[in-house]
């Protein structure tokens, strides 16, 4: 079985908007978070959604899901204090129902132009993996400063990559490592990679995409709303 | 959701589009999965048409040869997962078929009529990830494992339309100028389905020993008389195919015209006169032509034809994958097509 975990747990607090998260704002009539839902509701080996909810939005998500029919949304969790919370609250959701090798996808509610290829290729590598992590080269350098004042050092770009999502895994692989970061009182991952490195295992690489950005600022929600806007340029005849 | 589509913005450049595809009542929800590059989007990409209408076309997505499976289906006739080929001409829903003339005209079809829209052409095409399309336009196909002849459906059934508007053909005698893919598939379906006694008639040897099931000439060697001939030539070639198949046909024959060209050409209107000759133009196709041509793939000898045509599957994960596709068809001087499966 193929789950996909999405992760709707965020406050939103970079947009600057007031009333609601980043992945419940309106594109184009629809929230947010249900272009991204969709992706994976309608591919082919994609078999059960979880969603990782801030608490608040539960009730309204639960309304979208019949309106947007998504059937294969099967649990809402309430999402956590800490991203980490968040899918670990998921995995928890899944136990009992997921066997050790069934795969795991962990996406961000806010990354909805991923594309049905990620996916694909996330699932393919994990036939032969335990974790897999969607990334794009770094194109920029990347500067390391320790004190935000000076540089401490400039790594090799071409050893750098950008971490999107989704990121895979065996169930049985993640839900381990998610529990040994509670033992060993590591609560603060922003990226639940981290927790395998974290055991010595090996993550593998799967290549992403620019256009999978997430929407995390409101540039980054202007120029989401400005990528749309140019498909909706059409044919003007009919010569 | 959002559709990831590629569309020519000018001669040579493709630029990605992300569209909001949504099922309405009436449509279904499709993924692209295999597609193939045509002479038709390779005029659009080269830029190869007069600039005005090139001016109101562009931005477009290209591609009208091109197999999917439903995402989102119908409660009736179509369920997720099922595979199926697009029919890249149709009319509105709002259109009254059955009130029009030439639509509710079983020799004509929709795709005469002058509200018909065809993909890639004055609408959008399939070089999309998804695309919501209208479920009376789309044919199951047969649910065995996904099959790259099917990709070559739309060429076979333009064959098959014009077959169907010159009439009965079974075993006649028929000549097919052109050694083209269209001559190519017209030979092989007369060959195999219609078992006519075909002789194809051609320009290039390399193209020509390609075409192993039916007798073959150059083009200017002594011809026999025939009694039907399908110009599969098009461009500025079509002149002289023509005024050939005008001298060689027997009295009373027919020239079934099937190939495209941009520009008038010189026809010995004298010797048709004289002889009663029958000149019909047939380009595109319509649902039923679709339907027949998947039964016609169930033919071995005429699937095994087919498949000779697919030079390679070509994996499109990206822009740039999309761009060398267009550049390989372009410069292709091979009978066969690259089948392009979608990934991207």
């Amino acid at each position: 079985m193929n789950v996909a975990i999405i992760l709707a747990g965020g406050t939103g607090s970079r947009m600057g908007v007031v009333d609601r998260p980043k992945q419940f704002l309106d594109v184009y009539g629809k929230p947010l978070i249900i272009h991204t839902l969709e992706v994976f509701n309608i591919h082919r080996n994609i078999d059960t959604i979880v969603i990782s909810c801030n608490k608040e939005w539960i009730n309204e998500l639960n309304i979208w899901i019949r309106q947007y029919d998504l059937e294969k949304v099967k649990y809402i969790v309430q999402g956590g204090e800490t991203r980490q919370e968040s899918t670990f609250n998921a995995l928890k959701s899944l136990e009992g129902i997921c066997k050790s090798d069934d795969i795991v996808l962990i996406h961000d509610a806010a990354r909805p132009l991923v594309s049905t290829r990620i996916i694909d290729d996330n699932l393919k590598l994990m036939k032969e993996s335990i974790a897999v992590d969607t990334v794009i080269p770094a194109t920029d350098t990347i500067v390391k400063s320790e004190d935000g004042v000076e540089i401490t050092d400039i790594p090799k770009r071409k050893e750098l990559y950008l971490g999107q999502t989704p990121q895979s895994f065996k169930f049985s692989e993640i839900v381990h490592a998610h529990k040994k970061a509670i033992e060993d009182g590591f609560y603060d991952s922003t990226d639940d990679c981290q927790l395998l490195l974290r055991l010595n295992k090996n993550v593998r690489l799967v290549r992403g995409d620019k256009m999978n950005f997430k929407i995390t600022t409101f540039d980054d929600y202007t120029l989401f709303k400005a990528v749309l806007k140019m498909g909706k340029t059409e044919v003007k005849s009919f010569v | 959701m959002f559709s990831k589509n590629f569309k020519v913005v000018q001669p040579k450049v493709f630029e990605q589009f992300y569209d909001i595809v949504d099922k309405k009542d009436n449509y279904i929800l499709i993924k692209i999965d295999s597609a193939m590059i045509c002479k038709a989007d390779i005029r659009y990409y080269n830029g190869e048409r007069d600039k005005r209408i090139l001016g109101m076309k562009y931005p477009m997505s290209l591609i009208h040869e091109a197999i999917g499976t439903i995402v989102k289906g119908d409660e009736e006739k179509y369920k997720v997962g099922d595979r199926v080929v697009l029919i890249p001409n149709f009319v509105s829903e709002k259109h009254d078929k059955n009130k029009c003339k030439i639509c509710s005209d079983k020799k004509l079809g929709e795709n005469y009529c002058e509200e018909a829209k065809f993909s890639s052409s004055n609408v959008d095409g399939f070089s999309r990830e998804y695309i919501a399309y209208p479920s009376e336009y789309v044919l199951k196909l047969p649910q065995r494992e996904l099959i790259d002849e099917y990709v070559f459906l739309e060429l076979i059934s333009v064959c098959v339309a014009a077959i169907r508007r010159y009439g009965d053909i079974y075993k006649e005698n028929v000549a097919v100028y052109g050694d083209g893919i269209l001559g190519y598939i017209m030979a092989s379906l007369l060959t195999f389905v219609f078992k006519c006694n075909v002789t194809v008639i051609g320009k290039h040897k390399e193209k020509l020993d390609k075409v192993t099931f039916a007798k073959t000439l150059f083009y200017g060697e002594k011809i026999s008389r025939f009694n039907i001939v399908f110009e599969c030539v098009g461009g500025k070639g079509s002149e002289s195919a023509i005024n050939s198949a005008i001298d060689y046909i027997e009295v009373g024959g027919s020239v079934v015209l099937m190939g495209v060209s941009e520009e008038y050409i010189s026809i010995n209107t004298r010797k048709v006169l004289e002889k009663g000759i029958m000149i019909l133009g047939s380009s595109r196709s319509s649902k039923d032509d679709f339907a027949f041509a998947i039964e016609c793939l169930d033919n071995i000898e005429f699937r095994k034809s087919i498949k000779m045509l697919i030079i390679d599957e070509v994996e499109i994960n990206d822009i740039k994958d999309f761009y060398d596709a267009f550049e390989r068809e372009a410069n292709n001087k091979n009978i066969g097509r690259e089948i392009l499966k979608f990934n991207f």
